[in-house]
């Protein structure tokens, strides 16, 4: 069940009708639990028992660890629990890319090994879930916070339905406390959630959807268009993934926040960044800020040794990669963000106090940063190194391209939403439209969704981050 | 306070919905005349089009109808049966994957408009009587164009959905129209359609027009085909086939919409092996004729052709003749029509 289909707006009348009507705050969440397994249920039912088995895992590993003295007990407790969650998601993520790189390596170095893939079927929203329950035992580990209160409020946090597929990845000290007491009504913002929710759909729907296409055109027979052809659709994939991936965290937001829960804010105007460094802090905030706790610090993060610094700068973002995708173009994009990072830390180090930002103008900054990502996407999205390579080169121009081309018009398209992101933060135009009386909310409001309903396409394309 | 509040709640609401209907109908009027199709883009139906406008050549003969005609009707062979040595008039396959009547109609619609904007005085339109009705959920999320469902679209539905169907029919099909037609109102995917227009699949186009094909997709031979057919009885009988009020319908509205001179149209029954009793030997039964508009309208049954078509080696599938069975099929029926009109005018 995807936000824009139907069945959702028809799901989720009814879910926000009946929670609101419900008094007792633990009638409310049973409720909301059981619609949330029943959403996650409408993909494979299967997966909700395991969704429910790994809660439950986790769940009394974490009061186990809490509650036990011996620290060796403890990183007994939250090791066990950190490989049952990663076992998990490597089996169903991982399993069949880690055996074909084996038995290719080894094809390589002249030893014969048979093949042997699964046909394992990926459960939506994996890797979601699991680094929400990795961070909630971690956190009660470091003794960050304390376990769950009950049962019923940790499969809530863990099953949460607005963000349980595709984020953002909720961090247990922000959720967990907004259990404790039953939500209300009259502090729920309804007009800026309303328009939320409707800029989500549009961009999902009448962006990412409608350009999605012509770049997949592209990126299947990169050979035949020419450089121009090329140099757009990277620049419409960069548009894609972002109006596609941004687009459901805003609806996540705004269905959570209809039903009084307030999530964290994962994007904030990404493409604006000045510098590699800034785009992190702009993109998919819930997850870098997130490897960065978990992963980074983990392995030791800022270091007096600068050379280690750097080691854990790349290897958190060769995860990160890893992350997105069971495929070497995901780890090589991770790994060309983390060496972009050591570049702008060593520039920073080199040519200032090696905290501020680097002294260059701001719009330098952004050329370079927003080309860097743009280049970094090429191989985020091939299917394989060739086209990954051809793509390449026709964005350097430093191969002839083909003779097709893609409609002229869509070279303006990505540049000109980026103005427009521009003018509407620059002159608030989401927030004076909140603010705006009831009655011109509700004309503006009922004028938007004619023109969104519109400029839909036509048959629904899965959210690209519901494959991660 | 409640009632105020009520009161309130009513009011922006009604404003919602107003300024939401004003809107859509305001978009409607501007971007979304269902009469011209030609800004839209519909898949493989465009490119169909696509292959006819970009021909110099006026066909003044048309076959429509679903994949069976798409892949069983080759204008070649039923020219050189319906028109003898001559070269003209020439005829184009105008069938298309996963057609239904209501597609079938408005590509039949489109094909009058062109031979009249070629000037052309008379034409015959070939129309495929056992065309399905697509009343699946993914027919729904087609691109747009002929798969249009305004308010014409829907009554021409409705007359192919009597009660005699049975009502669990009846209602799927009711309330498929009724989402469809929803969907058409809300204008969805209308402006996405003219804004971001996919290109047109050349290769396509190129596969086929080569060799004079004018719109047939040939199908290759079928091992498979021939222990399917070895269980053909020696015998067959036959049960009556339905005659909807639709095929009526349909008749009505190209007459109505037809501007040229002389307008002939003919049903044809494709023989499809995949239907109920077939492989007992049983096939539908179709009067010779019905009363059309402006006169009688010939109905040629394909099925009645003893077993010359019925060959494994003419078939692709148990619905899908290959290209050897579409050059069968073509000239039985070219054949069959041409003694028709030299009969009756």
């Amino acid at each position: 069940m995807l936000f824009v289909e139907l069945r959702f707006f028809i799901f989720f009348a009814v879910v926000l009708g009946v929670y609101w009507s419900l008094q007792q705050n633990h009638h409310r969440k049973f409720f909301l639990l059981a619609a949330s397994y029943y959403f996650y249920g409408s993909w494979d039912w299967r997966f909700v028992c395991m969704l429910f088995g790994l809660s439950v895992a986790d769940y009394f590993l974490s009061r186990a660890i809490f509650a036990s003295g011996s620290p060796g007990w403890r990183k007994v407790l939250v090791s066990l629990s950190i490989a049952m969650n990663l076992s998990v998601l490597c089996f169903f993520k991982y399993f069949n890319f880690f055996t074909a790189s084996t038995v290719a390596l080894a094809h390589h170095l002249g030893i014969h090994l048979s093949d042997f893939t699964l046909r394992v079927i990926l459960p939506v929203g994996i890797s979601f879930f699991t680094f929400q329950s990795l961070s909630y035992t971690i956190d009660v580990y470091r003794r960050e916070i304390a376990p769950a209160r009950s049962l019923l409020d940790y499969l809530m946090f863990a099953g949460f339905f607005p963000q349980l597929v595709a984020g953002p990845i909720v961090r247990p000290k922000y959720f967990l406390p907004q259990l404790d007491s039953p939500r209300s009504f009259s502090s729920v913002e309804l007009k800026p959630l309303l328009l939320l929710f409707l800029l989500g759909f549009f961009k999902k729907t009448c962006l990412a959807d409608n350009i999605s296409p012509y770049v997949d055109q592209v990126f299947k027979d990169p050979a035949g268009f020419t450089c121009l052809s090329s140099i757009t659709a990277v620049w419409l994939y960069a548009t894609q993934i972002y109006c596609d991936f941004s687009g459901y965290s805003d609806m996540a937001i705004a269905v959570a926040g209809l039903m009084g829960f307030q999530l964290v804010l994962n994007f904030d105007a990404p493409y604006l960044a000045t510098s590699i460094q800034d785009f992190w802090r702009r993109w998919h905030i819930s997850l870098s800020s997130w490897i960065r706790d978990y992963i980074y610090v983990s392995l030791g993060g800022r270091s007096a040794k600068i050379y280690l610094t750097y080691r854990n700068l790349l290897l958190t973002m060769l995860a990160g990669g890893l992350w997105h995708g069971a495929a070497w173009t995901f780890v090589i994009w991770g790994g060309l963000h983390g060496m972009a990072l050591v570049v702008n830390h060593e520039c920073r180090r080199i040519f200032g106090d090696g905290r501020s930002p680097l002294p260059i103008p701001a719009f330098l900054g952004w050329l370079v940063t927003i080309n860097f990502v743009c280049l970094a996407w090429i191989t985020f999205r091939a299917p394989d190194f060739a086209t990954c390579l051809t793509i390449l080169k026709h964005y350097l121009l430093i191969a002839p391209g083909g003779h097709r081309m893609i409609p002229v018009w869509l070279v303006g398209f990505a540049p000109g939403l980026l103005v427009v992101q521009l003018l509407m933060r620059k002159w608030a135009l989401v927030k004076s439209l909140a603010q705006a009386p009831w009655t011109s909310f509700a004309l503006s409001y009922g004028c938007l969704w004619a023109i969104t309903l519109a400029l839909l396409p036509l048959g629904y394309r899965p959210f690209i981050y519901f494959q991660f | 306070m409640i009632f105020q509040n009520r009161v309130r709640i009513m009011k922006v609401m009604s404003i919602l919905v107003s300024s939401f209907v004003a809107m859509a109908a305001l978009i409607s009027v501007v971007f979304c005349r269902t009469d011209d199709l030609t800004g839209f883009y519909a898949n493989w139906r465009s490119e169909k089009l696509a292959m006819l406008d970009r021909d110099p050549h006026l066909y003044l003969v048309a076959a429509f109808g679903s994949s069976h005609v798409h892949n069983g009707f080759d204008p070649r062979s039923f020219d050189a049966a319906f028109s003898g040595a001559t070269n003209t008039p020439k005829s184009f396959n105008l069938g298309i994957e996963g057609g239904s009547q209501t597609e079938q109609r408005k590509m039949a619609l489109e094909y009058l408009k062109y031979v009249h904007q070629r000037g052309g005085q008379h034409a015959i339109i070939l129309l495929e009587m056992e065309d399905g009705m697509n009343f699946q959920d993914i027919y729904l999320a087609h691109p747009r164009a002929i798969n249009i469902y305004d308010w014409s679209t829907i009554k021409f539905v409705a007359e192919y959905s009597s009660f005699h169907i049975g009502a669990v029919r009846w209602l799927g099909r009711l309330q498929y129209a009724l989402r469809a037609g929803c969907l058409h109102y809300l204008n969805v995917g209308m402006l996405s359609n003219r804004i971001f227009r996919p290109p047109l699949d050349e290769s396509l186009i190129a596969r086929q027009t080569a060799d004079d094909r004018r719109g047939l997709d040939d199908l290759p031979v079928n091992s498979d085909m021939k222990q399917y057919l070895s269980v053909l009885p020696a015998s067959i009988s036959a049960i009556p086939g339905e005659i909807e009020p639709g095929h009526y319908h349909l008749l009505r509205d190209l007459y109505a919409a037809s501007l040229i001179k002389d307008l002939k149209i003919a049903y044809f029954v494709m023989p499809l092996m995949h239907k109920p009793g077939f492989l007992s030997g049983i096939i539908p039964l179709y009067p010779t004729e019905i009363d059309g508009p402006q006169g009688k309208v010939p109905v040629i049954n394909l099925y009645e052709t003893g077993y010359e078509l019925f060959k494994p080696d003419l078939w692709h599938d148990d619905a899908h003749l290959n290209g050897s069975g579409a050059r069968v099929l073509s000239r039985i029926l070219g054949a069959k029509l041409r003694n028709y009109y030299s009969v009756n005018f």
